[in-house]
């Protein structure tokens, strides 16, 4: 079986926010959702005072809440264990969105700031906002994919997973720091697998969550 | 020429994706950008084949294409009908025809060249153009001296690129991202995407991390302090004193330099008299040295042991060497009053010196392509936070003796140098320098842009521009004195005012002065074209404004011809219309890929052509038989075709950069690190200053008018700036920071990432720390103001914060603005500076960014939020 | 680590939690507020009083409204109002049918099926007893609507074990995951249970006096053991696992910071312990049970909606990561 994870080198993390834009051009995400952002923290006191990154996204978790939680069905796990949301389907209860300990599901409210359903989609003011109105459903609850669209693509067209860019996720992709790595986490010898057994194992969010989750990390602060 | 544009399968990457260049910050990563079947782009990836960004994109490179379908977008020329100009004021705008504004414009230009063409003032700051032969090409053509890169010329490479053309034959330099190890960060943020050469050093130093030590020397942690093993918070403007601590420390108490290095390669052996001046050979007039074993010897006797230390009778004259200068020069600058400028703790200077010592493994060689050379991996990386202060060029001079003291300049773990003085050639790049007389490193005036080296200085004389050009021997940039020359016209004497203004892609309305200062500066120049996408602050203040294209429908050929440094790959490339603009240009029939074809019509309107081609052949280095005939007549594509033939060879033309558009080579071990292969020597004593300090005060005492020289020195101090001595209840320093989802002004009416600023560093905050809000009673999500010494406010959010010193107000980039689509709420630094004397440094052209300010609630905020 | 970000309060703004806030702070979740605190005291109510009325066998004697005995009515117009609101707040409700979907896993297709069971089947349990204009069109179904055949009796206890489901559900959609560490108890579900009992025996006192019928000890008896089962399941979750991330700044909330007067006040002063004191009261002094059972009533029922409202307003993820506190190691260690 395939189990596609990520693992996060936060030690590597220069605070760019590039994945955060990359993904949002990739998945073209509501304006006010950020699926995979860094977030920042102080930490000590003047002059002993740092600030701290930390890339966040869906974890895919193996026993993953949202699922359980998901009175429609829109959230499903697919067999490679990257969870889904099907915006068709969903209802918009936000129960995953309570149930989710990352905060990791996003729902796109209709904020006023583009023309009505139905409308032309050129009445939107920018392309990243026509693109969401186009690709997502208002009302309905978005999320990480791991970009399995670019997954599958890669798999259909004989790519390298994780390697070829269109072929991995786009934070993956674009971070300056190479602060990521993503691959099959079944596979001892695969390049997430590998990096964990050179780092001692990876660490998870939440653990008290128990959710088992495919995003990993080293060196977390 | 049938040209073929929007060719879209150039790459492997399938259809719908072209290979590109991105424009939105100066280090011009390679992209790869996708057309959905709408025609719309809609994704923009890092070029993975392209060696100098490997593939990878910074947020502002991710969000690009937003912008394209903007609806402010400015589609046809347009003629203001109000006379009466300012911010707020609406122009009315009606549009005209191409013809017609062509021939107005080219009109004022003819007029302008009869009387003076120097009264031409061109701005810009379009890094396709001024990196190629494009931008020198265009203002030689009109017989102008040089563009004016306007904001950047006020506040960024002022002590920069004189410095490293001094000491390395380079205009921009950065860290080894690969070989150091240890690297000190002064005001700067290397190793985050806040700098040059971001994703290729950002990308080496992460997976090196550890093997790493960086420390970052700033009044604030900005995002490489925070990345940094060290932040070390320093008052502002106090750099130097700590730099000469740490020289006093290498030299007198340490004793860690490159003695080898220092003899051979830089000029700190000549022996230096009383009088500060080098002693001479009376026969040849070389400087001298003292040869341990002969006496005084020319220093190209060669002399295998020349001292670096000692007081020396030469003649029955006192001589030490300029080493020896410096050690004595220095030793004012103790740990303990070090610390007293600084707010440094005298033991962290004295453990950083020792530190970057260590680090710098004197003595040590490392072998690349089984060539032994130094090995050298301690440097330092600064730019606009040393520069943009009143002593700037003394704060350049002193940054400099770090890696040179220690042999670290070009070689592998040093400072590496980028010698783009050779624009317009990729090929057959020169990595040596020529030496002058006295065998010092000698570039001078660089490239087609107004942009002056530091040695050999130029002559003085009485200024031709408000720029005082003719009076900054020295400096890179004038243009702050554009300003100054403006707010107080008969300070110097009223030198000549421009008469006419092009503008293109350089808001200096939001990006230079106060808006007031710049406005008022603008509304004195009769007349004013700017070639825009979209209006901007200043853009409105224009007669007329032509329509430009977005960096995605651009066709401009060799906007790259090497940034990374060191032991990396050569590479060439340039942008291409990912989609085809709908604008019409001003050449019927033609596509509209590029403001150049602007440019070519106006010269040909304006009878100057030849001169174009001329200044073409010449920048651009071309030959036979791409040269262009100065009596002809070329579209702007047949120049590509030709540029890039002649540049690349001649199976790389038009229809090549179309379908791929990709050069790389690699680099022999000279290019990656030159300094071992040549003779030309580094300074460090730079006695040059001692006569063009007696030149320039003869010149103004001519002329009559008031000129500060006292900063004409052959040693670097730490000099008080305007804000040092604070007086209640001003008693802090203003200054901003950059951000990595922001370059310069221009990406913030990008949509995504104006929102990720809302959300995440919001441009609207001022940092406090919490000593300094307890005191004033403010808290966390206040409505604050800042108030400056010199009357000038800006409101801003509280944002309460360890992260920044304790005298300091910390605000982000030049946010604000009143064109559509700024946020006006937005903190605008730029309005908060002071153009006058007591801010401006007469050496460098710098302008001081660390402003005596004072800061009150407006309104309470709720706590906590952020 | 302690800082928690404002809360909505069920204002404006995006409902995304913390992930679009770039930060690592304890969050306050901004999803469900004061709709949701409506339609689980209307729930709660709705089953509450139909099994109170049924248990306490109290349906026969109280009035009627065409037919169908008052109690019921309520009952069944809680749940309906309710319901609407439940379906008005989605995002999508037109998909609304999609919520009985997941019922292997899903609390809330589980809140679906039992509101339609009830509703259905408590509605087919008293259709013979429909009058509309003095006839009464189903009489001839084959039960009694009181539940005294077989037929009603079966009825009866699957519409009856489609209230408990009822009364539950919102505390179990909320208790089930360890997101929000002051929602992840028994003692959420327990509480509104409880509290839905209380406030149901209060709503059908309420009745008993509107129809002139007298409280009896009894049911005061009743009405005290429930507010005291619930003062200690309120006490109780106080009183547990005090420290851990979320649960410590929900408990700061609740006890110390802006809720501190509605939650000491409303929900355990005057919703909880002087009901308790009132119904030992009514318990002992037959002479006032009348006026006790209706301060109960208005001491529980805004009682009742406040607990739910403040469980709501004080669900708090922990910050995703605590810095400095390692995760047990996933794999290659």
């Amino acid at each position: 079986m395939t189990r596609w994870g990520m693992v996060i080198d936060a030690a590597r993390c220069v605070g760019c926010q590039a994945c955060t834009v990359a993904c949002k051009t990739e998945n073209q995400s509501p304006l006010d959702a950020w699926y995979a952002p860094v977030v920042e923290w102080e930490e000590g006191e003047f002059p002993d005072a740092t600030l701290n990154y930390l890339p966040v996204l869906c974890n895919h978790c193996e026993d993953a809440p949202c699922v359980t939680a998901c009175p429609s069905g829109a959230l499903t796990r697919r067999d490679d264990g990257i969870v889904m949301a099907d915006e068709d389907v969903c209802i918009g209860s936000r129960a995953c969105m309570t149930a989710c300990p990352y905060g990791a599901l996003h729902f796109f409210e209709d904020r006023g700031t583009v023309a009505v359903e139905g409308a032309p989609a050129e009445a939107a003011p920018s392309v990243p906002e026509r693109y969401a109105h186009q690709r997502h459903v208002r009302g309905a609850v978005s999320k990480c994919t791991y970009c399995a669209h670019k997954i599958d693509f890669g798999l259909e067209n004989g790519l390298e997973v994780g390697v070829h860019p269109l072929a991995t996720p786009a934070c993956v992709v674009t971070c300056p720091a190479e602060c990521r790595i993503f691959g099959d986490l079944d596979d001892p010898d695969s390049n997430v697998s590998q990096y964990l057994a050179g780092h001692g194992g990876g660490e998870v969010l939440r653990p008290d969550a128990k959710t088992l989750p495919s995003t990993q990390y080293v060196g977390l602060p | 020429m049938e040209t073929v544009l929007g060719a879209r399968t150039g790459t492997a990457y399938g259809d719908g994706w072209v290979r590109s260049a991105c424009t939105i910050c100066m280090n011009r990563c390679g992209i790869l950008a996708h057309v959905n079947d709408d025609e719309v782009v809609d994704k923009i990836l890092g070029d993975p084949d392209n060696p100098h960004n490997h593939g990878r994109t910074c947020a502002k490179g991710d969000a690009g294409f937003e912008g394209l379908t903007d609806p402010d977008r400015i589609t046809t020329p347009l003629r203001r009908t109000n006379p009466d100009k300012g911010v707020g004021v609406d122009p009315g705008w009606v549009p005209i025809s191409w013809d017609e504004a062509l021939d107005e414009i080219a009109g004022h230009l003819r007029d302008t060249i009869a009387d003076d063409p120097e009264k031409i003032l061109y701005t810009s700051f379009d890094i396709y153009h001024l990196r190629g032969a494009l931008a020198a090409s265009w203002v030689t053509g009109l017989g102008m001296p040089g563009y004016s890169t306007w904001s950047a010329a006020i506040f960024c490479g002022n002590n920069v690129h004189g410095i490293l053309y001094m000491n390395q034959n380079a205009f921009e330099s950065n860290p080894d991202p690969i070989y150091s190890r240890y690297i000190l960060n002064f005001g700067a943020q290397f190793g985050s995407v806040v700098h040059y050469d971001t994703m290729h050093s950002t990308h080496e130093l992460s997976v090196r991390r550890s093997d790493v030590r960086m420390v970052s020397v700033d009044p604030v942690c900005s995002s490489a302090a925070a990345v940094a093993d060290e932040w070390v918070p320093i008052r502002p403007g106090t750099d130097a004193a700590l730099i000469l601590g740490m020289v006093d420390q290498l030299i007198n108490e340490l004793g860690i330099y490159d003695a080898e290095f220092l003899k051979n390669s830089t000029n700190a052996a000549y022996l230096v008299g009383t009088d500060g001046r080098y002693l001479r050979d009376p026969r040849t007039g070389k400087p001298l040295v003292w040869d341990e074993a002969n006496g005084p010897q020319p220093f190209d006797a060669g002399t295998a042991n020349a001292a670096l230390t000692g007081t020396f009778d030469v003649d029955g004259a006192e001589a030490r060497p300029g080493f020896q200068m410096l050690a004595d020069h220095v030793r004012s600058y103790t740990p303990e009053y070090v610390e007293s400028i600084t707010t440094v703790p005298a033991e962290t200077v004295r453990r950083l010196a020792r530190e970057f010592g260590e680090a710098a493994c004197i003595g040590e060689t490392i072998t690349v392509d089984g060539v032994e050379l130094p090995y050298r991996p301690a440097t330092v990386a600064w730019y606009r936070g040393l520069s943009a202060h009143k002593h700037s060029m003394l704060n350049g001079m002193a940054i400099i003796l770090l890696p040179t003291l220690i042999g670290g300049i070009d070689v592998p773990g040093g400072l590496l140098g980028d010698p783009w003085g050779l624009i317009g050639k990729v090929k057959d790049l020169e990595y040596t320098s020529k030496a002058s007389d006295d065998g010092l490193i000698s570039q001078g005036f660089i490239g087609g842009g107004r942009v002056g080296g530091l040695y050999p200085p130029r002559p003085t004389g009485p200024p031709k521009t408000t720029e005082m050009w003719e009076l900054l021997p020295c400096a890179p940039y004038g243009t702050v004195f554009s300003l100054l020359n403006s707010e107080q016209p008969e300070l110097f004497g009223a030198p000549p005012f421009p008469s006419m203004m092009i503008n293109f892609n350089s808001n200096m309305m939001k990006s230079s002065g106060p808006p007031e200062v710049v406005e008022r500066f603008i509304k004195r120049i009769p007349f004013v074209a700017a070639i825009a996408k979209r209006f901007e602050e200043t853009t409105l203040m224009a007669d007329i404004v032509l329509p430009d294209v977005h960096y995605l429908e651009r066709m401009t050929p060799l906007v790259y011809q090497h940034l990374a440094s060191g032991d990396s790959r050569h590479s060439a490339y340039g942008a291409k219309p990912v989609v085809q603009s709908s604008i019409e240009g001003p050449v019927a029939g033609e596509p509209f890929v590029d403001a150049m074809q602007i440019y070519l019509e106006l010269l040909k309107r304006a009878d100057r052509l030849p001169q174009f081609n001329e200044a073409f052949n010449n920048i651009a280095k071309m030959r036979d038989p791409y040269r262009l005939d100065p009596d002809a007549s070329y579209s702007y594509f047949e120049i590509c075709d030709r540029w890039l033939r002649n540049t690349l060879g001649d199976d790389k033309g038009l229809d090549w950069h179309l379908s791929d558009g990709l050069w790389t080579e690699d680099k022999t071990v000279e290019q990656k690190f030159p300094r071992p292969f040549f003779d030309a020597r580094a300074q460090v004593y730079c006695e040059f200053m001692i006569d063009t300090k007696q030149n320039l005060e003869n010149t103004v005492e001519e002329l009559g008018i008031p000129w500060e020289t006292d900063d004409y020195q052959p040693l670097p101090d730490w000099k008080p700036g305007p804000a040092y001595e604070r007086t209640a209840p001003h008693d802090l320093f203003v200054t901003n920071m950059k951000v990595p989802n922001h370059a310069l002004s221009h990406t913030h009416k990008n949509s995504i990432l104006s929102t990720l600023s809302n959300r995440h560093n919001d441009l609207k905050s001022v940092w406090i720390n919490p000593k300094t809000a307890d005191a004033r009673g403010i808290s966390h999500g206040d409505l604050v103001q800042i108030e400056t010494s010199g009357g000038r406010k800006q409101t801003a959010t509280a944002r309460v914060t360890q992260l920044v010193h304790p005298e300091v107000l910390a605000t982000q980039g030049c946010g604000g603005g009143w064109s559509s689509g700024s946020s006006g709420d937005e903190v605008n630094f730029n309005a908060l500076l002071n153009i006058d004397v007591e801010h401006i440094d007469f050496v460098s052209g710098a302008l001081d960014c660390a402003i005596a300010a004072d800061v009150r609630t407006v309104r309470s905020g709720r706590g906590g939020a952020r | 680590m302690t800082a928690v970000s404002p809360t909505a309060g069920g204002g404006s703004g995006p409902q995304n939690v913390f992930m679009d806030q770039f930060d690592l702070e304890a969050r306050t979740q901004r999803v469900w507020d004061i709709n949701h605190a409506i339609w689980f005291t209307l729930m709660g109510v709705g089953g509450g009083v139909f099994l109170a009325g049924r248990i306490l066998n109290l349906t026969e004697g109280l009035g009627y409204l065409l037919g169908i005995p008052t109690v019921d009515v309520v009952s069944f117009g809680a749940i309906a109002v309710g319901g609407a609101i439940l379906v008005a707040d989605l995002g999508r409700p037109l998909q609304a049918w999609r919520a009985f979907v997941n019922v292997r896993t899903s609390w809330i297709s589980w809140g679906a099926w039992s509101d339609l069971i009830f509703l259905v089947v408590a509605g087919l349990l008293v259709l013979p007893a429909l009058s509309l204009g003095g006839s009464e069109p189903f009489s001839g179904l084959g039960w009694d609507p009181h539940g005294g055949d077989g037929g009603g009796l079966a009825l009866e206890i699957v519409a009856g074990v489609a209230a408990v489901v009822v009364m539950t559900y919102a505390g179990a959609v909320l208790a089930r995951p360890r997101a929000i560490p002051y929602w992840n108890s028994p003692a959420v579900p327990l509480q509104f249970l409880l509290s839905s009992a209380a406030m149901s025996v209060a709503v059908v006192m309420l009745i008993e006096v509107i129809a002139g019928e007298p409280v009896t000890a009894g049911q005061m008896v009743l009405l005290g053991l429930l507010t005291a089962a619930l003062l200690i399941a309120v006490v109780v979750h106080l009183l547990t696992r005090t420290a851990e991330p979320g649960k410590r700044e929900s408990l700061e909330r609740l006890l110390r910071g802006q809720y501190r007067g509605l939650f000491a006040g409303l929900v355990v002063v005057a919703g909880t312990a002087l009901p308790l004191v009132l119904a030992v009261v009514g318990a002992a002094a037959s002479g006032a049970r009348d006026a006790l059972a209706v301060l109960c009533f208005l001491l529980l029922v805004p009682g009742g909606f406040w607990l739910r409202l403040l469980t709501l307003r004080v669900g708090i993820f922990p910050p995703v990561h605590i810095p400095g506190v390692a995760s047990p190691r996933t794999a290659g260690g």
